[in-house]
This record gives C-alpha cells, sequence and structure tokens, in this order.
C-alpha cells in the first residue's frame, strides 16, 4: 500500500510540474503569432483594445503632447559601433542636468556588433506588428539599407511632425532627400554622414609626379596608379572595396551621368553604366589582392602598401593611427568626370512607431547632440560630418572636411529602396565577381545586373508601389 | 476487470513513467514539433514577412523548388563542401583521437584534448574575422609566412572562386576537428583493452590492430559522427561571415540561398519549402550512411 502511494505522490509532483513548466512557457510565448491566417484580424483587434487601453490611460498619441515637466524616460538604442564617436556618459548627464525631468537609458542593440542587419529589421518589424517599442530611439542605421524596410513595414514614426521647421530645413538638401522615403516623409534624422572622396599618400604622389595635388579625374587616378606601381613594384597604385556597390561603382557612376537613377533603381541604360563598369575592370588590376574583402585595400593602405584609395573619411583617421605620418595622407573630393559628384551615407536616429515618446526623443537629438557644441565637435574629431546648417555653424570646419562639405551640395543621394541592400548590392557583386574574376565583359555584366534587378523589381522586391 | 486493472500498481507505475516524460515531451512539442510544423505548413504558403501578407499556394512552392536553377546549382555546392570537409573532418579526427588514446600520461591526454577542443568554444565571429585575416592574400598569416619564406605571391583563398570552398572547409575542419575527436575517443574508451592485448599476443601490428579490431568496432560512432555533420548541407554562417556567397557564387551553400530567400527576398514560405526539403535530403543521407555502415552479420 505505501508502495502504491508512494507512486502516486510521485505521480502528482511530476504532473504539479509538468502543469508549471507548461505555465511558465505559455507566458513566455508569442500569442500574437503573426505566421497565422488570421494575423490581420487578430491584429486589428488588438489595434482596437490598445487603443481602449490608450484611451483610459492617457497614452498613444494624446501623450506626445505631455507636458514639459512630466517624468520621461527615453530609451536610446544605439548601434554597437556609435559609442566609438560619442561620449553618451557626458552627453547624457548634460541633457539630464538641463531637462531633470528627462532621464536617458542607452543601450546596446543586441546583434549590431555583428551588423545583422536583416536580424535587426526582422525585430523591429515584429515589435511594429504588436504595437510594441523596445526603444524610443534606435541610433545608428542608414537610410537606404536598415530604414527603407523599417519605413515599409510600419516600424518607424516619421520625424517631420516632431522635428522643429528651422532644423528640418537647416539638413543639407542632398542629404534631406535621402533620409525621405516614397512615401514622401522623412524617416531618418540624420546624426553624421560619411562622404566617399579620395584619399592619397602625398609622399608617394609627389615622389612620382614632383605635386602633392590630387588627380582631379578618373582617368588621372588611372595614370598615376600605373606611375605608382612603376615606380615601387611592391606598393599597389590604387584601392578599392570594389564588391560593394556604394563603395566603388555608385562614386563613379554618379560622376558619370547626370541621372544616375531611374524609378528608384540604378539607370543602367545610361551608357555611363558600361563606362564605369569598364573604369572599375580598370582600376581593379592596380588593387591589392585582398581588395574584395571588407576594406581590405584601406588595411593594405595602413599597412603603407597603397598609393592610392576611393573610402570615405574615417578611413584617413585609421591610416594615421595605423601610423602613416598625417603630413602624408590626404584626403580630396571624389575625382570628377562628366558630374563633380559623389555619394554619402548617413547613421541616423529612427523613432520606433509605437513608442510614446516621439516628441521628448527628437527633442534629445536635437538639443542634446546635434545642436550641443561638444558633442558636435566629437563628431568631426572622430572624421565625422555632421550635416546640418545649424551644426557646422557651432564649431570651426577642420580643413579634412572642406572638400567634403563642399561636395555634399553636388552629391547625389541614394534612393530610400528596400531595392538595394535586398537585391542590387547581392545583385552586383555577383555580376562584377564574375567580371573580375571569371571574364565576362562589361556589357554583358550591365545587361545582367540590368535584366535581374529588372526583375526583382517587378517581383515586387522594391516593396512600394 | 477494469477496476481492478485501473487500481493495478502496474498501470500506476506506468502513469508516473508518463508523468515523468511529460515535462520532456512539452519542451520538445513547443520548441522542436511546433517550429517543425510551423515550417512544414509554411512551406505550403507565399508568406512576405515585411508585408504580413499570407496565401496558400498549395504545392506551388515545391514545385517552384524542382524547378529552381538556383537549388540545383547551390545543393551542388552544398554536396562538394561535404565531400570536402567531412572525409577531412572524421579521418584527421580519428587519427588525433587515436594518437591521443595512445597517450600513456593521463595529465598530457587531458593537455592534448583541451588544446583540440579549444576552438569549439570559441565563438563563432572570432574565428571567421581570425580566418578572413589568415587567408588576407595582401597581409594576411598565409601571405606574410609565405613571403618570409620566399613566395612571391599568396593564394587569394577566399577571393578565388576555385579555392573559396575549399578554404571554408579547411576553417571548419580547423574549427570543429576537437568535437569529433572526443566523439571518438568515447568510442574508443569502450573498446575492451583484452581486445587489444589479444591482437598483440597473436602478433598483429599497431596498424593491424586499428584495421581489424579499433575501426570495425567504432563503426557505430563514425555513423554518429556523419549523422552530426550531415548538418553541414545546411551550412549558413561560414559563407554568409567569410564569403557572403562569393565569389561568383563559389560558397552559395544550399543553406545560404535559403536564408538569403528568406530575408532579401522575403519569400518566406519558398524559404521553409527549401529548409524542409533540406530535412529530407538529409534523411536520405543519413539512410545511405546506415545502409553502408550498419552492423553486419558475421
Amino acid at each position: 500500500m505505501a508502495q502504491v502511494w508512494r507512486l502516486d505522490a510521485r505521480t502528482l509532483g511530476m504532473a504539479c510540474l509538468s502543469l508549471l513548466v507548461l505555465l511558465v512557457l505559455a507566458a513566455c510565448g508569442d500569442d500574437d503569432a503573426t505566421t497565422d491566417d488570421d494575423a490581420t484580424m487578430e491584429d486589428d483587434a488588438t489595434d482596437e483594445a490598445e487603443a481602449a487601453v490608450d484611451d483610459t490611460t492617457g497614452e498613444g498619441e494624446e501623450s506626445e503632447e505631455r507636458d514639459g515637466d512630466e517624468e520621461v524616460t527615453l530609451r536610446l538604442g544605439v548601434y554597437a559601433y556609435i559609442t566609438e564617436i560619442w561620449d553618451f556618459a557626458e552627453i547624457v548627464a548634460n541633457y539630464e542636468e538641463a531637462n531633470p525631468h528627462v532621464t536617458v537609458d542607452v543601450q546596446p542593440i543586441p546583434g549590431t556588433e555583428q551588423a545583422d542587419l536583416p536580424e535587426v529589421v526582422q525585430r523591429y518589424s515584429l515589435e511594429a506588428r504588436q504595437d510594441e517599442a523596445t526603444y524610443d530611439i534606435l541610433l545608428g542605421p542608414t537610410a537606404w539599407m536598415e530604414v527603407a524596410p523599417l519605413a515599409e513595414a510600419g516600424a518607424l514614426e516619421p520625424i517631420d511632425a516632431h522635428i522643429p521647421d528651422e532644423i528640418l530645413d537647416g539638413m543639407i538638401p542632398s542629404v534631406r532627400e535621402e533620409s525621405t522615403y516614397s512615401d514622401g516623409a522623412v524617416y531618418v534624422l540624420p546624426m553624421w554622414t560619411d562622404v566617399v572622396g579620395f584619399i592619397y599618400r602625398t609622399d608617394v604622389v609627389e615622389d612620382v609626379t614632383g605635386s602633392t595635388d590630387p588627380p582631379e579625374t578618373w582617368e588621372d587616378v588611372i595614370e598615376l596608379a600605373e606611375v605608382i606601381e612603376a615606380a615601387d613594384p611592391d606598393m599597389h597604385g590604387y584601392g578599392a572595396d570594389w564588391p560593394h556597390s556604394h563603395r566603388l561603382f555608385l562614386p563613379i557612376f554618379t560622376t558619370l551621368t547626370d541621372e544616375p537613377y531611374v524609378d528608384d533603381r540604378w539607370h543602367l541604360e545610361d551608357d555611363a553604366a558600361v563606362e564605369t563598369l569598364e573604369l572599375i575592370q580598370e582600376l581593379h588590376q592596380y588593387m591589392p589582392d585582398n581588395a574584395a574583402q571588407d576594406l581590405g585595400s584601406s588595411e593594405t593602405f595602413q599597412a603603407g602598401r597603397v598609393g592610392t584609395m576611393t573610402y570615405w573619411q574615417p578611413q584617413l583617421a585609421r591610416a594615421i593611427e595605423a601610423g602613416i605620418p598625417e603630413e602624408d595622407v590626404a584626403l580630396a573630393a571624389n575625382p570628377h568626370a562628366v558630374t563633380d559628384s559623389t555619394i554619402f551615407w548617413n547613421a541616423g536616429a529612427v523613432l520606433q512607431a509605437a513608442s510614446p515618446n516621439h516628441e521628448e526623443a527628437v527633442r534629445f537629438m536635437v538639443e542634446g547632440i546635434l545642436t550641443d557644441e561638444q558633442a558636435v565637435q566629437a563628431s568631426f574629431d572622430t572624421m565625422k560630418v555632421v550635416p546640418f546648417e545649424q551644426s557646422l555653424e557651432l564649431v570651426d570646419i577642420p580643413e579634412w572636411a572642406e572638400p567634403l562639405v563642399e561636395q555634399l551640395d553636388t552629391a547625389t543621394p541614394i534612393p530610400m529602396t528596400p531595392l538595394f541592400i535586398n537585391h542590387m548590392q547581392p545583385i552586383y557583386r555577383e555580376e562584377v565577381e564574375r567580371m573580375l574574376l571569371q571574364g565576362q565583359s562589361p556589357e554583358e555584366t550591365r545587361d545582367n545586373m540590368l535584366e535581374r534587378i529588372q526583375e526583382a523589381q517587378d517581383a515586387g522586391g522594391g516593396l512600394p508601389d | 476487470m477494469l477496476k481492478e486493472f485501473v487500481r493495478s500498481a502496474r498501470l500506476r507505475e506506468a502513469m508516473s513513467g508518463y508523468a515523468f516524460l511529460l515535462p520532456l515531451l512539452v519542451v520538445m512539442g513547443l520548441f522542436v514539433f511546433y517550429p517543425l510544423a510551423t515550417t512544414v505548413r509554411l512551406s505550403f504558403h507565399d508568406y512576405s514577412f515585411i508585408r504580413d501578407e499570407l496565401a496558400f499556394v498549395g504545392i506551388g512552392n515545391y514545385s517552384a523548388w524542382f524547378n529552381d536553377p538556383a537549388v540545383w546549382e547551390t545543393l551542388w555546392i552544398s554536396a562538394m563542401f561535404f565531400f570536402l570537409y567531412v572525409p577531412a573532418n572524421v579521418g584527421l579526427a580519428l587519427v588525433l583521437a587515436l594518437l591521443i588514446d595512445r597517450v600513456a600520461n593521463r595529465y598530457m591526454g587531458t593537455i592534448y584534448r583541451t588544446i583540440f577542443y579549444f576552438p569549439v568554444v570559441l565563438p563563432a565571429a572570432i574565428v571567421f574575422h581570425m580566418w578572413v585575416w589568415i587567408y588576407d592574400p595582401s597581409i594576411g598569416f598565409f601571405s606574410l609566412t609565405g613571403q618570409a619564406l620566399g613566395f612571391e605571391r599568396a593564394l587569394n583563398w577566399l577571393g578565388d572562386p576555385s579555392l573559396a570552398l575549399g578554404g571554408l572547409a579547411l576553417m571548419s575542419v580547423w574549427r570543429l576537428v576537437g568535437e569529433t575527436v572526443i566523439i571518438f575517443l568515447v568510442g574508443l574508451a569502450n573498446i575492451p583493452n583484452d581486445l587489444y592485448e589479444a591482437g598483440r599476443i597473436d602478433g598483429g601490428s599497431e596498424l593491424d590492430i586499428i584495421r581489424r579490431i579499433v575501426l570495425p568496432l567504432l563503426k557505430p560512432v563514425i555513423f554518429l559522427v556523419l549523422v552530426l555533420r550531415v548538418q553541414v548541407l545546411g551550412l549558413i554562417q561560414e559563407p554568409l561571415f567569410m564569403t557572403e556567397g562569393g565569389p561568383a557564387r563559389a560558397t552559395r551553400t544550399y543553406g545560404l540561398n535559403a536564408f538569403f530567400t528568406f530575408y532579401r527576398e522575403d519569400s518566406v514560405g519558398y524559404a521553409n519549402t527549401q529548409f524542409v526539403m533540406l530535412g529530407i535530403i538529409s534523411i536520405l543521407v543519413v539512410l545511405v550512411a546506415w545502409l553502408v555502415l550498419r552492423p553486419q552479420r558475421h
């Protein structure tokens, strides 16, 4: 009998444990299953229910008109690399001192250490669908990379309605254009801009040309690369990250045509596309073998084995940090051809759609960083260009930044579309690899790119219709 | 009769057993069977994650799978990786395990096991970055070592389409050989010493003993290792981080292709079809391995 009772107790215990596990797991589960056939209906029902809750709690839209003295905790999610630029402890302390009702909680965004962009897009799209927001601000995304699919997914709040007009009007026009989605709304507040220019070793160039002046056209670049290699066989004449369209193809293409984009995609029908590919083919022979790797040419430049390269300004800082004497290295504007142009990208701040603190979040970004002299100075100190007139007036623009700031006026914004990161870039990479490594002609390369990108666009890959 | 059965200690004992199993079944159900069922269900749908649009397409995705040239191209690349990586991993691990098993000093054995297992516990991202540098044809370890030895030009391991897949396989062997070594060591520990001694008394050399005693007795372990390594057919991480499937699609494995279908093309349903088919292919491969390595009746 005792034996039977012991078994019963054990059975009961295990049943209780199972129930407990079930309850815990159920609590962790996602009851807003987005893959469900009825997901849309459920979302609608959830929206209605949460709207009702908002009505009673005073959250939601109305909460954005909160009183200035109401206690607010801002959740600022930052990409891993951003912390290398700014000392957030100081920025936050200054802001909280000036705004005692605001507490700013800075947290690194998981996954951004490895630039896991698809994961970032998916996570915050899902949050938006559930009307949730881990952060009020995501600081670090680029307009035509993560911001485009996030905007398409409805995960972001446009900033136009929340930012003071004078700040918005102070945004450099090309930068503003790059921050505007196809629906006409500005979704990203650019905190700094990286501009593609021409970095070169002045000592090397002087040795072979007798002058430290940079080459002005792409033909000059090729000539210079040739003489650099002829003078020193251990030195590569030129370097660039050729597999990345925005690091070589577009910086050349935008100087060879007035109309580099059509319907949000590259205007590959233009003969300038083939000319660009031919130039890449020619320049490739002067590049180091590791140019196919991310920042490979820049690293070889830092090792003193590349004479000239197409990169953006922080790569100059890296070269100096690596030991290249400051006086032996210089940064010039992107070489010109038909037009004087370049491309650029921004690291910006975006607002999660479900955050209840949009107004306060934008105020922190503007007053705490963009118009704060110390923060602006810190940006320039780490070779970042702040693309607002108000910011540029706060500090003396360093010498290295002058050609880039000037060229921002003629620079060509990259359209903010999911087509770029999901299709155009991967297709470009494959086809240019075939051209440079397997002998495909520039014409074939252009034709294949055009056909495949059009297919992706027709299949809805660009998303907005 | 029924009452007696219900009250019987046997039933209570059985119930007790099932109660012990229940937590595991619940966890398996939630974290294995439910996701698996969702994967299969989605494979019959067109689903855009960004648009949150779901539409039933029947066997449309499966018929597309059979007609998709990218599927066959990437399956071939995955198969090549499998044949490059698995024999090298198993062969090297077996040799290392046999050597470590012969180390008389217990402490030295532990040190060797630790050394070979160390790469397994390193975070994958760090290993990938390290190997990208090792392979760097301009300023990498192989390149600098080659220059020091007088070679003019280093191999461009990750930049040459004919070398890239081999480069990934070499790195993977280095990274995971320790895991296979440990499995083989467990298998070797289960072989009774008497058999070795009997072999020696019969005049067999060490090689004979390995060929006629150790390898036949290790067959179930080799089968286990093969089953575990079948997962490389779905390889994603290595090519994603180190080559992005390039150069010129040379390392675009089947798993990576499915990953891109999911994330870049936002074709979640079709990506799930690819994963379901990968599961079926993996089962077939395991079946073949079992037919080859199953115990023979003598």
